[in-house]
C-alpha cells in the first residue's frame, strides 16, 4: 500500500510539475504570474487532440506539432499583446490582470471554436496499465513523468548554455542593461513566452489522455500547477519540479491514509501556509519585500 | 447651502447634480416599475456594490490585490445563517455580527499575507479562497452540497423578503451609508495612509507610517463589508449553498472594480451596474460572457485605467469648458456693451 | 454637509420601512424542510396561478447551460415536443424564456425571478438539483407550474402543490441495482458516491438496500467529481477485491471510472447515471466495457447504434426526428430527453386543461396523464407521487455500445464477460 501510494504521488506529482514549469519559466523571464498559462494547455490540448483525431497524424508527429503551433502562439502573444502593454508601464499586479483577461478570453474562445464536449483523445499506447511494484498506473502518466523530468533538464541547459537562453535571462534581470550590450529584447521576450507555451502543448497532450480533451482540462491542474511552482520557488526550474512532487506525495498521503475528501483542502492549506511562512519557496527564490 | 454651490466649480456642479440626479431617479424607480424581478435585480447589485466596494478598500486605497475575497462572503453568509438558524438572535444582528467574524478572519489571514509582494498575495488569496470553499464542503452540518434555507430579513417587525419593494429600499440604504463611509474612510487619517502605502510603501515607512498595520487594517475592512455583503446575500436569495462560492466567482468582483474605476466612491456602483446587465444581457451564451470579460479587461487597462469613473470625469472636465467658454463669451458680449 | 445629509436620508427611509409593517399580505407556503420560506411578491398581484393571458404561450426554462452542449440540444429537443402537438398548443405560439443558472444556485434564484417577472405560464426546471432546491420555493409561492428536471431523490417534497418531476427519480431505481447484482449472484460489493447533492442522496437510499438485500460492503470510498486523482480510493477498493462496484457520482465519476480501471479492476461497475458518449470518449473504449446503468435512456453514436442497441420505440422515435432536425447529429447528453419529456408533459398537461394561463388547471391536468409516451417510457402521474417515470431498465455498455442487459444476456453477454475478464463470476 505504501509503495502505491509513493508511486502514485510521485506520477501525480511528476504532472503537476510539468505545469508548474510554464508558470516558472514565464515568471524568471518576465517577472509575472501568468495565469492565463492553463488555458494554454487546454488550448494546446484541444489543438492537439484535432490534429491527432481528426486529421490523423501519429501522436509524436502531433506533438511536436502542436508544441511548434504554441511556440508561434505564444511568442505572438507576447508581442502583440504583453509587449504593448508593458511599454505603457503596466507592470505588477495590473499586468497579472491582463493575463486573467486573457485566460477568459481563451477559455470563451475554445469552447465557441471546439464546443463544450470532450474530445476524445485515442489511446496512445497499447497496453492500457502497467503494474509497477503493486501500483497500476497508465503508460501516459509514466510518459509525463519522463518528459517533465526531460523537458525540466532541457530547459534548465537552454537557459545556462544557449546563447539565446543566456540572453533572456540578461533581460530579465536587467533590460536595459541588457540592450545596451546588443542583445534583442523584443526577440528573447518572445522566445521566453513561446518557450513556456511550448511546454504548456506537451503538457496539454499529455494530460489529454489522462483526463479527456476538454475546455475544463487547464482549470482542474492550473492552480496546482502554480501551487507547485511557488512552493519549489517561483522562478526557479527545478524549483517547479520538486514542488509538484512534494504536492503530489502529500495529496496521496493524505488521500491514501486520512481521507479522500480532505485531500483538496490540505493541499491548499499548505499552500497557503507555504506563502505565508516561507514565500521564497524551497529554493530560496525572491518573493518578499522589507516592508 | 446654496451659496456654498455657487462657490463649486463648473466641474464639481456637474459632477454633484447629475450624482442627485441619479439619486433621485433610484429612489422613485419603484413607483414605476412594478415587475418584481427587477425590484430583485436592483437588490441584488445593492450585494455587488458593498462587495466590490470591499474589495476596492483593498485594491484601490491599499494597493493589495485579492483573487479570494469570495471567502469572506463565504464566511459572513454561512456564520450570519448559523446564528439565525440556530439561535434566537434577530437576523440584522447575525449579519453585523457575522461581518465582524469575517473581518476577524480576514485580519487573522492579513498578518502573515500583507508581507507578500503582489503577486505572491495574489496567489495567497486564491490559495485562501480554494481552502475556504473545501472547508465548506467537508463541514457537514452546513449541508454543503443540499444547501440551507436561511431565515428571511426582518427589520423592526417587517419582512423585508415578502415584497421587493423592501429590499430595493433597504439595498438602497445599505448602498449609501457603505458609499458615505468609505468615502469618510478615504479622507480620514487611516485612509490616507493606506494610499500613501499603496503609492510608495517604503517613503511610507519612512514617513512613520505602520505599513503593516495599514495593511492589516485594509484586509479587516474589506473583509467586514465582503462579510456583510455574503450575509445579506444568504438572506435576500433565502438559500445557501457551497457552489456559490467558488473561487473563480472572485474574479466577477474584480472585473466590478476595473471596468468602474479603483479608489473612487462610485466605481463599484457602475461595475455592478454592468456586471447584472451583462449577465442578463448574455443570460444564455456564457461563452461570450467569458470573452467579452476578458475582452473588457483588457481594454479598460490599456486604454482607461481609471475606470468608467476616470471617463466620466473627463467627459464631466470637457463639459465644464464648454459651458465655462459659453459663459466667457457671454461675459466679454456684455462687458463690450457697457 | 453632503455626507450628513446622506446619511440623514438613508436612516429616515430605514425607519420608513419599519413604520409600514403590516401594510401587505404575504402568501407564505413554508417548505417542510425550514419554517422559513422565501416569498415573493410581485408589486401587482395576479390573482393566484393566473398567469398573463397575452395570446402567447410562455414556457420559462432555467438551466445549467455554459459549458455544455445543453442549449442547442434542448432547443432542438423542444421542437420536437411542439411538433407532437402540431406548432400549437390551445391555438397559442410558444414563446421560450431561457435563463442560464451557471451552476450557481444564487444565479437559479435570479433566473426564476427573471422568469416570474417575465410572465410565464410554466417553468421547465433545471436538472440541477441544487439549483431546484434552491429556486422552487420562489415557483411555488408564485403559483406557477414548473417541472423539475433534477433526479435526486429529495427534491419532491410534501409540502409542493405546482412543482412536478419532469426527469426520473434516481432512488426508484436503487432497488433495481439491487436486485440485479443479487440475480448475477454477487454478494461483495463496493461502493463510491461523489460529494454532491444528488449523489450523497442516493448513496444514503441504497446503503441500506445493499445491507438489506445481505450484501458484504467490503469498501466504501467517497470523493469528489472536480477532483483529478483518486488513486487513494482506487486502491482501497481494488484492495478489498470486490465483486462489483456501485457508483455515483456528478458527471457519472467519469474520471474515476478511469482511475478504477487503470487500478485493475476489471468486471462489472453499475453507475447511476447513463453511460453517455462523452463519457466514452474520456474514458475510452475498453475502460468503457461493461459498465451497466439503470436509467430509462441513454445517448448513442448513431441510429443504427441505437437500433441495434435494443433502444426503446419512443427513443428511436426521438432520434430520428432529432437527427432529421440537427442533420443527422445526435444528442450528446441524457439530460436531452429529460428537457423533451417535461416540453411533452407541459403540453399534455395545458392540452389537457384547455388554458395555457391557469396553473391551478394545468397542476389538476398532469394529474390525469396516465400514458402518455416520452422518451423514458409511459409518463404516468396518476399514482399521485408527482413522478412521471416508473419503469425502469437496466443498460449495458459493451463493445463500443449500449444495450439493454436484457438482449445482451440472451445473445451470450456474459459468457463473453467471463471469457474477456477472466473473472470467476
Amino acid at each position: 500500500m505504501l509503495i502505491s501510494i509513493i508511486i502514485a504521488g510521485l506520477v501525480m506529482g511528476a504532472i503537476y510539475g510539468m505545469v508548474g514549469l510554464g508558470f516558472s519559466i514565464i515568471f524568471r523571464a518576465s517577472g509575472i504570474m501568468n495565469l492565463a498559462q492553463s488555458e494554454m494547455i487546454t488550448l494546446a490540448s484541444l489543438i492537439g487532440v484535432t490534429l491527432y483525431q481528426t486529421v490523423g497524424l501519429s501522436f509524436w508527429l502531433a506533438l511536436a506539432l502542436t508544441m511548434l503551433i504554441m511556440f508561434a502562439f505564444g511568442a505572438l502573444l507576447q508581442l502583440g499583446i504583453i509587449s504593448k502593454y508593458a511599454d505603457r508601464g503596466v507592470a505588477g499586479i495590473y499586468m497579472v490582470l491582463v493575463t486573467l483577461g486573457l485566460s477568459k478570453m481563451f477559455n470563451g474562445g475554445c469552447e465557441l471554436i471546439f464546443g463544450a464536449n470532450p474530445i476524445q483523445f485515442p489511446s496512445v499506447f497499447s497496453v492500457s496499465t502497467v503494474n509497477i511494484l503493486g501500483a497500476f498506473v497508465t503508460p501516459e502518466r509514466i510518459l509525463s513523468f519522463f518528459l517533465s523530468a526531460i523537458g525540466m533538464l532541457l530547459i534548465h541547459l537552454f537557459l545556462t548554455k544557449t546563447k539565446v537562453g543566456i540572453a533572456t535571462r540578461a533581460c530579465a534581470s536587467d533590460a536595459v542593461a541588457a540592450e545596451a550590450c546588443g542583445i534583442n529584447v523584443v526577440k528573447s521576450n518572445a522566445v521566453v513566452w513561446g518557450l513556456a507555451s511550448a511546454v504548456a502543448a506537451m503538457c496539454g497532450m499529455m494530460l489529454g489522455p489522462i483526463y479527456g480533451a476538454a475546455i475544463s482540462l487547464g482549470s482542474k491542474v492550473g492552480t496546482k500547477g502554480m501551487a507547485s511552482s511557488v512552493s519549489g520557488g517561483f522562478g526557479n526550474i527545478y524549483g517547479a519540479m520538486v514542488g509538484g512532487l512534494l504536492l503530489g506525495m502529500v495529496e496521496s498521503f493524505v488521500g491514501g491514509y486520512v481521507n479522500s475528501t480532505m485531500k483538496d483542502m490540505v493541499a491548499y492549506l499548505l499552500l497557503f501556509l507555504m506563502l505565508c511562512v516561507r514565500p521564497t519557496g524551497l529554493f530560496n527564490e525572491q518573493s518578499i519585500r522589507d516592508v | 447651502m446654496l451659496t456654498k454651490f455657487k462657490t463649486y466649480t463648473t466641474q464639481e456642479k456637474i459632477s454633484r447634480c447629475s450624482i442627485l440626479a441619479v439619486a433621485v431617479v433610484l429612489l422613485l424607480l419603484p413607483l414605476f416599475i412594478t415587475n418584481s424581478y427587477r425590484l430583485y435585480f436592483f437588490s441584488m447589485i445593492g450585494v455587488y456594490i458593498i462587495a466590490a466596494s470591499g474589495l476596492d478598500v483593498l485594491v484601490g486605497m491599499s494597493g493589495q490585490m485579492s483573487f479570494g475575497h469570495i471567502a469572506f462572503l463565504a464566511y459572513g453568509g454561512y456564520i450570519s445563517v448559523l446564528l439565525s438558524n440556530y439561535t434566537g438572535i434577530p437576523v440584522m444582528l447575525c449579519m453585523i455580527i457575522a461581518a465582524f467574524a469575517s473581518a476577524g478572519i480576514g485580519m487573522l489571514i492579513a498578518v502573515p499575507c500583507a508581507k507578500l509582494r503582489a503577486q505572491f498575495l495574489v496567489l495567497a488569496t486564491i490559495a485562501f479562497a480554494f481552502f475556504t470553499y473545501q472547508l465548506i464542503c467537508n463541514l457537514h452540518f452546513l449541508n454543503p452540497y443540499r444547501g440551507m434555507y436561511t431565515q428571511h430579513l426582518m427589520l423592526f417587525g417587517l419582512d423585508l423578503n415578502s415584497d421587493y419593494r423592501y429590499t430595493y429600499y433597504f439595498s438602497f440604504a445599505l448602498v449609501v451609508i457603505v458609499l458615505v463611509l468609505k468615502s469618510l474612510l478615504s479622507r480620514s487619517k487611516a485612509g490616507r495612509a493606506m494610499m500613501a502605502v499603496r503609492d510608495n510603501s517604503r517613503s511610507a515607512d519612512g514617513m512613520g507610517i505602520n505599513v503593516r498595520h495599514y495593511k492589516v487594517l485594509a484586509f479587516a475592512i474589506s473583509a467586514f463589508l465582503c462579510g456583510f455583503a455574503g450575509a445579506y446575500m444568504a438572506h435576500l436569495t433565502g438559500f445557501i449553498v457551497s457552489d456559490s462560492f467558488v473561487q473563480p466567482l472572485s474574479f466577477n468582483f474584480v472585473l466590478m472594480i476595473i471596468f468602474g474605476g479603483t479608489n473612487t466612491v462610485f466605481g463599484p456602483v457602475i461595475g455592478a451596474f454592468m456586471y447584472q446587465l451583462l449577465n442578463e444581457l448574455l443570460a444564455s451564451a456564457q461563452a461570450w460572457r467569458s470573452v467579452l470579460y476578458g475582452v473588457i479587461v483588457l481594454v479598460f487597462i490599456a486604454f482607461l485605467p481609471g475606470g468608467c469613473v476616470a471617463g466620466l470625469r473627463r467627459a464631466g472636465r470637457g463639459l465644464a469648458k464648454l459651458i465655462d467658454k459659453n459663459q466667457a463669451g457671454k461675459e466679454t458680449a456684455r462687458n463690450d456693451k457697457s | 454637509m453632503k455626507k450628513l445629509f446622506a446619511l440623514i436620508l438613508a436612516a429616515c427611509m430605514l425607519l420608513t420601512l419599519a413604520a409600514c409593517s403590516g401594510n401587505t399580505s404575504t402568501s407564505t407556503t413554508a417548505p417542510a424542510s425550514n419554517s422559513n420560506s422565501g416569498s415573493t411578491k410581485p408589486a401587482e398581484t395576479a390573482a393566484a396561478g393566473d398567469t398573463n393571458g397575452d395570446g402567447v404561450f410562455r414556457i420559462g426554462v432555467y438551466n445549467y447551460l455554459s459549458g455544455l452542449a445543453l442549449g442547442t440540444e434542448e432547443d432542438i429537443a423542444f421542437q420536437i415536443a411542439l411538433e407532437r402537438y402540431g406548432g400549437k398548443i390551445n391555438g397559442e405560439e410558444v414563446e421560450w424564456v431561457i435563463y442560464d443558472t451557471q451552476n450557481n444556485p444564487s444565479e437559479a434564484v435570479t433566473g426564476v425571478q427573471y422568469l416570474i417577472g417575465k410572465g410565464c405560464d410554466a417553468v421547465i426546471g433545471s436538472f440541477q438539483s441544487a439549483d431546484v432546491v434552491a429556486a422552487y420555493p420562489y415557483l411555488e409561492d408564485a403559483k406557477i407550474f414548473n417541472l423539475m428536471s433534477g433526479t435526486s431523490g429529495s427534491i419532491v417534497t410534501e409540502d409542493q402543490v405546482y412543482s412536478f418531476r419532469g426527469s426520473f427519480n434516481a432512488n426508484m431505481t436503487a432497488s433495481t441495482y439491487v436486485q440485479l447484482a443479487k440475480d448475477m449472484g454477487y454478494s461483495k460489493i463496493a461502493i463510491f458516491y461523489g460529494q454532491d447533492e444528488a449523489s450523497v442522496s442516493n448513496y444514503e437510499d441504497i446503503r441500506p438496500l445493499f445491507e438489506d438485500a445481505g450484501f458484504d460492503i467490503v469498501a466504501t470510498e467517497t470523493g469528489s467529481h472536480q477532483d483529478t486523482d483518486y488513486s487513494a480510493q482506487c486502491m482501497k477498493i481494488v484492495n478489498a477485491k470486490p465483486e462489483i462496484v456501485y457508483v455515483v457520482c456528478s458527471g457519472a465519476g467519469v474520471n474515476f471510472v478511469k482511475q478504477l480501471r487503470e487500478y485493475g479492476y476489471n468486471g462489472f461497475i453499475m453507475n447511476k447515471d447513463e453511460w453517455m458518449t462523452s463519457h466514452v470518449d474520456v474514458c475510452g473504449e475498453e475502460f468503457s466495457n461493461y459498465v451497466i446503468g439503470v436509467v430509462p435512456y441513454t445517448t448513442y453514436k448513431s441510429l443504427d447504434a441505437a437500433r441495434e442497441a435494443g433502444a426503446s420505440e419512443n427513443v428511436l422515435d426521438f432520434l430520428e426526428k432529432y437527427s432529421e432536425k440537427s442533420g443527422g447529429a445526435m444528442p450528446t447528453l441524457g439530460i436531452t430527453y429529460r428537457m423533451h419529456d417535461a416540453a411533452l408533459i407541459i403540453f399534455e398537461a395545458a392540452t389537457r386543461a384547455g388554458t395555457n394561463h391557469d396553473s391551478d388547471a394545468l397542476v389538476a391536468a398532469v394529474q390525469t396523464i396516465g400514458d402518455l409516451q416520452g422518451c423514458c417510457g409511459t409518463i404516468d402521474f396518476t399514482r399521485g407521487d408527482r413522478e412521471p417515470c416508473h419503469d425502469f431498465t437496466p443498460i449495458i455498455y459493451c463493445d463500443g455500445g449500449s444495450k439493454t442487459f436484457a438482449k445482451w444476456e440472451e445473445n451470450g453477454g456474459y459468457d463473453a464477460y467471463l471469457q474477456n475478464t477472466g473473472r470467476e463470476k
